[in-house]
């Protein structure tokens, strides 16, 4: 398996996913590099889809792991500062800042398993894939999954009334 | 046939297998073709929302950072691959020794035939049968320090089980095979296991925790945030069980 080819397909989406579940870039960014790591020190081969779908699956382990014990939600928000990007006009910047945080708030409001569930459908898994991951049926990850995408359009509703 | 279900819709919208009879029903359904047109806007709205602000990923500098690390890994693998091969020299003398001692007349059997022969005066150890089956292990126990406790196991075999469990004191306990040893100091213990598994009692809320094994960071909690680098193999009652990583 080629080093820098499976990296640049693989890191970048699994990081957003990370960073997403976590809430916490620095966290995100130590979570993907743990799991190609031990990719490429295991030797593990196979598809391209099949190497991304071990390493998501890697890598939400070792996420839920990580907070095991329990997340200070709170806590990841303020150890995820906002920091304006220097290409991007200042309006512009703090609109993006402001729409990330509103997506954080909402994810942080979901159950653990609604929050993975979710981010791995629009990460591009099959149901087969979101159900080995989650510890489902693969049958029963509609209803869940339509479940959590009201859920998380309710908490953004909710976040944007707020703001 | 009554309405589609919400899974069923979702599921059809996601181009999931469902069942032939949800898919014929829906495209007949004003209700359902609503529904499906609903979920089917909703993941469009959830799949923008999710992409937009999501920041640029330095690709670069984590491949240079995987790398170092693998070379690490790599480089700490050499050593230990003499070692083993001492370890198969050594092997290969012993049985060498056994199976010259098998042959009649040979010098070595002479050899070992005349220190093994017990003498008169001292009678034979007796192994009972209890002795060989009770496991024979050491522990220490270790209070917590003011600025936490770091707990430094070496030569813990690879693969080997770590057992943790959580005590509401403020004293660890480390139980290992017999003949490991120890060295404390205040809110550090560092020891030498001769074998696995090892048992760990640890603070579940006392100061801040760190176990290494073997060099590589197996265990950490400060407060309530546990972190698992290795992660773990098992969830106990009390604890958890953590397996030393191959390398």
């Amino acid at each position: 398996m080629d080093f820098d080819n499976t990296f640049d397909q693989q890191y970048p989406d699994l990081v957003r996913y990370c960073h997403r579940l976590t809430g916490d870039r620095d966290v995100a960014e130590d979570v993907a590099q743990e799991s190609l790591l031990r990719l490429f020190d295991r030797g593990i081969e196979g598809s391209e889809h099949g190497v991304r779908a071990w390493l998501f699956k890697t890598a939400t382990h070792l996420v839920r792991d990580r907070y095991r014990v329990r997340q200070n939600r709170k806590r990841l928000l303020e150890v995820n500062p906002v920091v304006p990007s220097a290409t991007e006009a200042p309006d512009t910047s703090l609109e993006r800042n402001e729409d990330r945080n509103r997506v954080r708030e909402a994810l942080d409001t979901l159950a653990p398993r609604d929050r993975e569930m979710l981010l791995m459908r629009y990460s591009g898994f099959s149901y087969r894939e979101i159900a080995d991951v989650i510890g489902v049926s693969a049958t029963s990850v509609g209803t869940l999954l339509s479940r959590a995408e009201k859920r998380f359009e309710r908490a953004m509703t909710e976040a944007g009334e707020a703001a | 046939m009554s309405h589609s279900t919400e899974g069923a819709i979702v599921a059809l919208r996601d181009g999931a297998l469902i069942d032939a009879d949800d898919r014929l029903h829906v495209e007949g359904c004003g209700v359902c073709s609503e529904a499906l047109e609903e979920a089917t806007r909703r993941a469009e709205w959830i799949q923008r929302t999710l992409s937009e602000g999501a920041r640029a990923v330095d690709t670069d500098a984590a491949k240079r950072a995987v790398r170092e690390r693998l070379d690490g890994i790599r480089a700490a693998e050499r050593p230990r691959r003499r070692r083993f091969s001492l370890a198969q020299a050594a092997a290969l003398v012993l049985f060498g020794a056994v199976g010259a001692s098998a042959l009649p007349n040979s010098p070595v059997r002479t050899w070992v035939g005349e220190r093994m022969t017990p003498s008169p005066d001292v009678p034979a150890a007796v192994t009972t049968a209890s002795d060989a089956a009770e496991p024979i292990e050491t522990s220490v126990d270790v209070a917590v320090g003011p600025a936490g406790l770091v707990i430094s196991l070496r030569g813990v075999p690879e693969s080997s089980r770590v057992e943790v469990a959580w005590t509401n004191e403020t004293t660890a306990r480390i139980t290992a095979a017999d003949g490991s040893s120890f060295s404390i100091a205040e809110g550090r213990v560092e020891s030498v296991v001769t074998g696995g598994p090892v048992r760990l009692v640890l603070p579940s809320t006392a100061g801040p925790l760190r176990l290494d094994v073997n060099g590589r960071r197996l265990l950490s909690r400060n407060g309530d945030e546990l972190e698992l680098p290795e992660g773990s193999i098992a969830e106990t009652a009390d604890g958890l069980v953590l397996q030393v990583p191959q390398y």
